[in-house]
């Protein structure tokens, strides 16, 4: 066997993740050593139960590499040790760094900004549509300014951030808590499908492995491990999220907030954030500042003000529309429009592409 | 149905034939008391009682009072010819009163349309009878009066419309249902309401619970236009088979139905082995209100679907194909997400995947049948107090008038047939829109991924909003409102 395929063995031995893994290089020194050991030296080894030891012996069995092997290949995923070329120098330096990635995608993406203009777009799973708003916006102001955007692909903010980044046809790096192969949640196969057109999807689990809830917390050092900011959207008081802004402070990167409403559940997170020390952030540009990137041109049409050339009713309509989706009952109540005269230019607004409606008869500003 | 008695010597027996059901054989037993109890005890001899056509089933207590007239004619007591022009329906208590049935009004207007020219009804039954004309209605207490009635001895209070009129009834109009002034707001829930019931538009309401959308649902029969004569008598016809028919005779109100959403197919469309009519169709020409949409049973949304359309309802049993009319305005209500609060992402936590497969239990195809989609959104405090004390709300009465208008030029124009009614070739004919509205129209439908059916949906809306604006042409604004009014085949599901 080569070197290569000793780490591959090495990733792939059932429930052996990386701590595990640590005590047997401590003792072994390299994942060949490992493979060659004996049961006696490997049960002498601190931490690795009996259990561990035979699911080892299972998977040094012939047949049992190639079988995953094939199945990584079938599924255009590629393997990448520690010690490969390609492997992101920023995650060596992790006190917990993976052994191994399952890359999906263009593996060149994985360290082509390194020096500088990787960021973390994470948040709430259940989000408002403002939070989808700004994730979008940003991920997508951000990609066409040529920054890799990282996020989790999970519901809500991760996806939005993407679906933005994707929509700029940028550079998007999603690390999932499952297998690489695997998308979850389902919802988000178009997602996912979009972001191997020119991003990555990466993962430390072998194939085929389930998302279970433990692996998530773990994903997320890699997130902020690999990014130079991290930026919060939307967050509750105890959100995942923030496990990854724990993350990001141990690594030292900067942590940014996007503000919220002083009642707002969701903004709940972010705004302790900021109140802790995280920047404030309002759009794109000011974490293009802080990367000394000229955030002087607008690539994202929602920036742009559109609308420049409105009727005079039209743009009254729109100057009651918010970024929180509001029902056609409260514009009413707040321009003393009537409802039937309204609904007609809300739709004229819609047409135009100036407002969305995030549930049935909610504007929202686009 | 006739019926036949006959009493002849033999052994003392009583036979009832004609396909009985049980409580029409058991009969036999309260006629025997009751002619006992008003001193005409039977004869010792063999009675025999045919119920003809022999070949139908005969259900119900209602023959009791005519089994009884027929023995009380074999046994001479009161003249045969008395009896050839009458019609005799009732149920017979042991003492010889005489009790209500359901279904007296459809009766009379068969009798009448058979030639007859007296009918004896219970007397609990003669405000229904009274609404009939060219039939004399007899309403009798106790077989003791019919008794004497039929021997001309007595000249009982004959009523027929001439007599009573409905002046009593149509006073009420408008009772236990509300008025539209009653909702503070909700100026957008009502105007759609307004436009739905000028078209007959279906209406799904989604919203917060405790927003108002049953309120708003119970009061949209009240600003429907008036019944003519007909649509009374059908609709009171429908109400009497089903004794749901108040004291008082006539229906004065369009009927208002709100099943609960554990209801089952055949309460739903009509059921039994000769078929009763559903809620389905004793909503017909009124509103059938379904609240908590998702949680009907998905068999149960889905047998609307051919009703909605064809405004008729078929029941196949044994015994034959039964037709029901089911023209009703049909209005839903539910929640947009399980929790009910959704887009408030304060009270909300439902994920998308929850809110989709919340939505997904009502089926696209059901929901393509919808006219009309809004929001009913839950009203602000300082909205409610503002709109409380300037007392601005206008009522049913008022929005009726308008309704009432709109439905005259929708009659007129359309042959009698609602805007929602039209063919595809008469949207073509009555519904022509101006430049600006066919590039609204295109690009709507492109834009929202509109179906050809939700299309000509909205075409209709908008006809009925111009109708409601009393404007000839549909203008673009009048498009622009309906599509807000569109049933969206969204980013989520096919509602939002």
């Amino acid at each position: 066997m080569t070197t290569e395929e000793y780490w591959f063995w090495l990733c792939n031995i059932e429930r052996i993740g990386t701590k595990k893994t640590d005590r047997l290089m401590d003792v072994f020194g390299s994942p060949e050593e490992i493979y060659r050991a004996g049961e006696k030296q490997l049960s002498t080894t601190e931490g690795i139960t009996e259990q561990d030891i035979r699911n080892i012996a299972e998977s040094r069995k012939p047949g049992y590499l190639k079988e995953k092997y094939e199945y990584m290949n079938r599924k255009a995923i590629q393997f990448i040790h520690r010690e490969s070329e390609l492997f992101p120098w920023r995650l060596k330096n992790l006190a917990d760094c993976p052994y191994g990635l399952f890359v999906k995608g263009n593996v060149k993406g994985l360290t082509q900004n390194e020096t500088g203009g990787m960021v973390a777009v994470v948040g709430a799973r259940n989000s408002s549509a403002y939070g989808n708003h700004m994730a979008e916006n940003i991920g997508f102001e951000l990609a066409a300014h040529g920054i890799t955007i990282i996020s989790g692909m999970a519901r809500g903010i991760d996806a939005s951030a993407h679906q933005g980044a994707v929509n700029a046809s940028g550079l998007t790096m999603a690390v999932l808590g499952c297998g690489a192969d695997i998308c979850y949640p389902r919802e988000n196969i178009n997602l996912y499908e979009e972001i191997l057109e020119h991003g990555v999807i990466i993962s430390e689990f072998p194939c085929k492995t389930p998302p279970l809830a433990w692996q998530f917390p773990m994903r997320n050092r890699i997130i902020s491990g690999l990014s130079d900011i991290v930026v919060v959207v939307e967050a509750r008081k105890k959100s995942g999220s923030l496990i990854t802004v724990e993350y990001a402070l141990q690594q030292g990167k900067d942590v940014m907030a996007v503000p919220g409403r002083v009642d707002d559940k969701l903004s709940e997170g972010c705004n302790q954030l900021i109140r802790e020390g995280a920047e404030l952030i309002t759009g794109a540009k000011d974490i293009l500042d802080n990367l000394s990137i000229d955030g002087s041109i607008h690539y994202c049409k929602n920036f742009v003000k559109k609308n420049f050339m409105l009727e005079k009713e039209l743009e009254s309509v729109y100057s009651y529309v918010d970024l929180f989706p509001k029902s056609i009952q409260t514009i009413s109540d707040e321009s003393g429009k009537k409802p039937e005269e309204l609904i007609g230019l809300l739709i004229q607004l819609q047409m135009l592409d100036l407002i969305d409606e995030p549930a049935k008869n909610y504007y929202s500003k686009k | 149905m006739k019926i036949e008695s006959d009493i002849s010597q033999g052994l003392p027996v009583f036979h009832m034939v004609g396909l009985l059901s049980s409580e029409v054989r058991e009969a036999r037993e309260r006629v025997r008391t009751a002619l006992k109890n008003i001193g005409h005890p039977l004869p010792y001899g063999r009675i025999t009682i045919s119920l003809s056509p022999a070949d139908r089933k005969k259900e119900g207590a209602r023959f009791d009072l005519a089994l009884a007239v027929a023995l009380l004619a074999s046994m001479n007591i009161i003249r045969e010819e008395n009896i050839r022009e009458v019609l005799i329906v009732g149920e017979l208590g042991l003492n010889g009163d005489v009790k209500g049935i359901h279904g007296v009004l459809p009766i009379i207007i068969m009798a009448k349309q058979q030639g007859f020219r007296y009918c004896m009804v219970p007397f609990e039954n003669a405000a229904e009878g009274s609404a009939v004309d060219d039939i004399h209605v007899v309403p009798v207490r106790n077989l003791l009066e019919a008794v004497e009635y039929l021997n001309g001895k007595t000249e009982l209070f004959v009523i027929n419309r001439s007599v009573t009129g409905n002046t009593g009834s149509d006073k009420i109009l408008n009772d236990g249902t509300g008025d539209m002034s009653e909702i503070y707001g909700h100026t957008m829930a009502k105007r759609a309401a307004a436009v739905a019931a000028a078209g007959k538009h279906n209406l799904l309401m989604i919203g917060p619970p405790g927003a108002g959308k049953s309120m708003l649902a119970s009061r949209i029969p009240g600003i429907m236009p008036d019944m003519s004569m007909e649509e009374r008598m059908e609709i009171s016809g429908i109400h009497s088979i089903c004794g749901i028919l108040r004291e008082g005779g006539l229906v004065t109100l369009r009927p208002f139905r709100a099943p609960h959403s554990g209801i089952t197919l055949p309460a739903l469309v009509g059921g039994g082995t000769h078929p009763k009519p559903g809620e389905l169709t004793i909503a017909h020409g009124g509103v059938l209100f379904f609240d908590e949409l998702p949680e009907f049973h998905p068999r149960v949304l889905d047998a609307l679907r051919q009703p909605l359309e064809e405004k008729k309802v078929r029941v196949v049993r044994n015994g034959g194909n039964y037709e029901f009319p089911a023209d009703c305005l049909f209005v839903g209500a539910m929640n947009p997400c399980r929790c009910g609060f959704y887009p408030d992402r304060n009270k909300c936590n439902c994920s998308i995947a929850d809110i989709r497969k919340y939505l997904g239990r009502i089926s696209g195809p059901f929901l393509d049948r919808m006219d009309m989609c809004i929001d009913v959104p839950r009203q602000s405090v300082e909205a409610l107090e503002e709109r409380k004390t300037v007392s601005v709300e206008e009522s049913s009465g008022r929005i009726k008038e308008r309704i009432d208008r709109a439905v005259q030029i929708q009659f007129q124009r359309n042959n009698g047939k609602y805007n929602s009614q039209l063919s595809v070739e008469q949207v073509k004919k009555f519904c022509i829109l101006d430049d600006a509205g066919n590039r609204l129209i295109h690009n709507a439908y492109q834009k929202f991924f509109l179906s050809m059916r939700s299309y000509y949906k909205i075409i209709k809306t908008a006809r009925t909003i111009a109708d409601l604006e009393g404007s000839e042409d549909i203008s673009r604004e009048h498009l622009g409102e309906a599509l807000g009014y569109r049933i969206g085949s969204g980013k989520y599901n096919t509602i939002f």
